[in-house]
């Protein structure tokens, strides 16, 4: 019978005992003896099956991992000793405790999690207190799109345990280009469908909660409140000013990222620790200034890299390791591909997260900024100014021409649009929005002129600007020449 | 609680010193009586943490350093106790990483201070039962108790 030297802490588990001597003729059949006589130690020394990673059994002087592990032999006289290898440090600098609620002993790890994270488990950063961390927290998308494509795939294959996702959309088409976690097939499915089938494919332990609804200020913070980490992916300035104040008002981490053609921002607003959304930018930009994705366009490519950025935030935010970029703004250029950083400083006049606070409840964003949140909205303020524009439907735009009237067209979209499709076989002109007043001279005020975008907001704009310029005789076309390749020429091609 | 003879913890506190900016680490060696930890004699190892300038803010006590010290404490009729580790300018408050790589409850986990190379002051830190973090206990300095 071999002798089982235990470790002095280990003793009060195994009646006192600082020596043990078991049956069994291997190191591994001796331990489960060992387990066996004294049932207390297995959770000191096991981590489901296996032996926790700092134990270490040594025979008589020898490491049994340089011997035959388990199935090495052991003999009456041997002594095999449970050796820990010992480590620790200090907290990496910055490393701020977020007091976020999950506590490794929140979640187990079943057998095939265990084989599934193993990767992760390996990592002293990680490990089995990390990765159970992980599956004990929960973490809100608001939106399903670019950003939230990676965020929601790497997040549930990373072991996040609950995943919400906020966004109302379909797929559609012109999606596929960027928004990875959806395929062809789903194009007109629900986005939060498509997504889930596809988290859970990914990793069924996940829980995926979805809310199919526009995020508004009545029920943003009902949304919000069970979620530790909460993921900005909006493509639109009411819904981050909203979400960030939301944030702040329950004191919950916010990973912010924004994405416009070949650039990318990423930053984390935790006003408990550092700058907010608003002590950054404290007014939005005048509605137009800043066109959006949708009209300005983005490299596919680019929602990958700073939703995979913002994931990486996310996830050391939930198992408390690394330095966050509370504080931090990082700023991607993909075209010169460059990374920088400019610090950020807390306002403490910020009308939400400063000292004296006058936003303390959830106020109206589309009003705030001026513009709608989305598609859905009512708000009609703003970008039109309640102005409404004279405009014309693609097919009664067909009939005139067919008629033989004289309509003059002129098309403000940028020439790399003009590029995919045009009406320049019915005379269009092409003068870019941003040049149209310097150009103006170029156009007759007394001619009808039909001005066309993509989808009929730039245009509105246009005619709004030249009305002041004296243009009396403009008119919309409804739906932007993409409604006008729907309904009138199926050649053209819609984008 | 942990006691800790007076000149095993001026000892410590020299080590820790000595391996400023790195972190110093060893074992205490003594004996367990109506559940303190009493410490007998150090056992000095050296941090094997592999990357050199990662010492600064980590340490490794080797299993095989481990396994010669435990020899060493049965060649004195004494156990391991607890591990001793310096945080070189940080406070001596056991970290995320320190509860990472933690092993038993039972340990003491005696860390000093180092600022600027001199040391201050000296925690110790015992790992919970369900291995969720760790609770302070009370540091007793002794005359050395001999037998």
């Amino acid at each position: 019978m071999p002798t089982i030297r235990i470790p002095a802490p280990l003793r009060p588990y195994a009646g006192n005992n600082s020596t043990v001597r078991v049956g069994g003729t291997t190191a591994g059949s001796a331990l489960e003896e060992l387990m066996r006589a004294y049932p207390a130690l297995r959770q000191h020394l096991y981590d489901g099956d296996t032996l926790r990673s700092f134990v270490n059994i040594f025979l008589n002087e020898d490491d049994i991992r340089y011997l035959d592990g388990p199935e090495t032999p052991v003999a009456e006289q041997d002594t095999l000793m449970i050796i820990p290898s010992v480590a620790g440090g200090t907290s990496p600098a910055g490393q701020a405790a977020l007091g976020l609620r999950a506590g490794p002993g929140d979640a187990e790890l079943s057998h095939e999690e265990v084989r599934r994270y193993s990767r992760h488990l390996i990592m002293p950063e990680v490990g089995m207190a990390g990765q159970k961390k992980l599956k004990a927290s929960s973490v809100l998308l608001i939106g399903a799109g670019g950003l939230g494509s990676p965020l929601a795939m790497y997040l549930a294959a990373a072991g996040v345990g609950r995943i919400g996702l906020v966004d109302y959309d379909v797929v559609d088409a012109s999606n596929l280009q960027r928004q990875v976690i959806h395929g062809t097939s789903d194009i007109g499915r629900p986005k939060l469908d498509s997504a889930r089938d596809r988290i859970l494919d990914i990793n069924p332990h996940v829980r995926v909660d979805t809310y199919p609804v526009p995020l508004t200020s009545e029920n943003a913070l009902e949304i919000l409140l069970p979620y530790d980490v909460v993921i900005d992916g909006t493509d639109n300035f009411p819904t981050r000013y909203l979400t960030n104040d939301a944030c702040v008002l329950l004191g919950k981490p916010n990973v912010y990222g924004s994405i416009f053609r070949f650039d990318g921002q990423v930053s984390v607003f935790y006003a408990k620790e550092g700058p907010c959304y608003r002590c950054l930018f404290p007014e939005p930009p005048p509605p137009g200034l800043v066109p959006s994705c949708a009209e300005g366009g983005v490299l596919g490519i680019l929602p990958g890299t700073v939703g995979a950025l913002q994931a990486t935030e996310a996830i050391k935010l939930l198992l408390g390791v690394g330095e966050p970029l509370i504080g931090r703004l990082l700023l991607y250029d993909a075209l010169n591909m460059e990374f920088t950083e400019v610090k950020l400083r807390k306002n403490p006049d910020c009308p939400v997260c400063g000292e004296n606070p006058t936003i303390t409840k959830l106020i109206d964003y589309e009003a705030f900024c001026g513009m709608p949140a989305h598609d859905r909205s009512l708000y009609q303020h703003g970008l039109d100014t309640g102005e409404t524009v004279p405009a014309i439907s693609p097919r009664a735009l067909r009939e005139r021409i067919a008629r033989g009237e004289a309509v003059q067209l002129l098309d403000v979209r940028e020439p790399h649009e003009w590029a995919i499709s045009n009406l320049g076989h019915l005379g269009a002109t092409l003068i870019p929005k941003n040049r149209v007043l310097e150009r103006m001279n170029e156009l007759d005020t007394a001619q009808e002129i039909v001005v066309y975008c993509r989808t009929g907001a730039r245009s509105a704009e246009v005619i709004r600007l030249l009305r002041q310029h004296g243009f009396g005789k403009l008119i919309n076309l409804e739906g932007g020449i993409n409604r006008w390749a729907e309904e009138v020429e199926p050649d053209l091609p819609v984008y | 609680m942990l006691r800790l003879p007076a000149d095993l913890a001026s000892e410590i506190e020299a080590h820790g010193a000595a391996s400023y900016p790195y972190e110093g680490c060893g074992l205490l060696l003594g004996v367990q009586v109506d559940g303190d930890n009493v410490v007998r004699a150090l056992y000095p190892v050296e941090n094997r943490w592999e990357v050199e300038e990662e010492k600064r803010e980590r340490f490794l006590i080797t299993p095989e350093a481990m396994l010669q010290a435990e020899l060493a404490a049965m060649r004195q009729g004494l156990d391991i106790v607890g591990v001793f580790h310096s945080h070189p300018d940080h406070p001596p408050v056991a970290s995320p990483r320190d509860l990472a790589w933690a092993t038993w409850p039972g340990y003491s986990y005696l860390i000093t201070e180092v600022r600027a190379g001199q040391p201050g002051a000296s925690r110790s830190w015992q790992l919970t039962e369900d291995r969720s973090g760790f609770v302070e206990e009370p540091v007793r300095l002794v005359l050395q108790e001999k037998g």
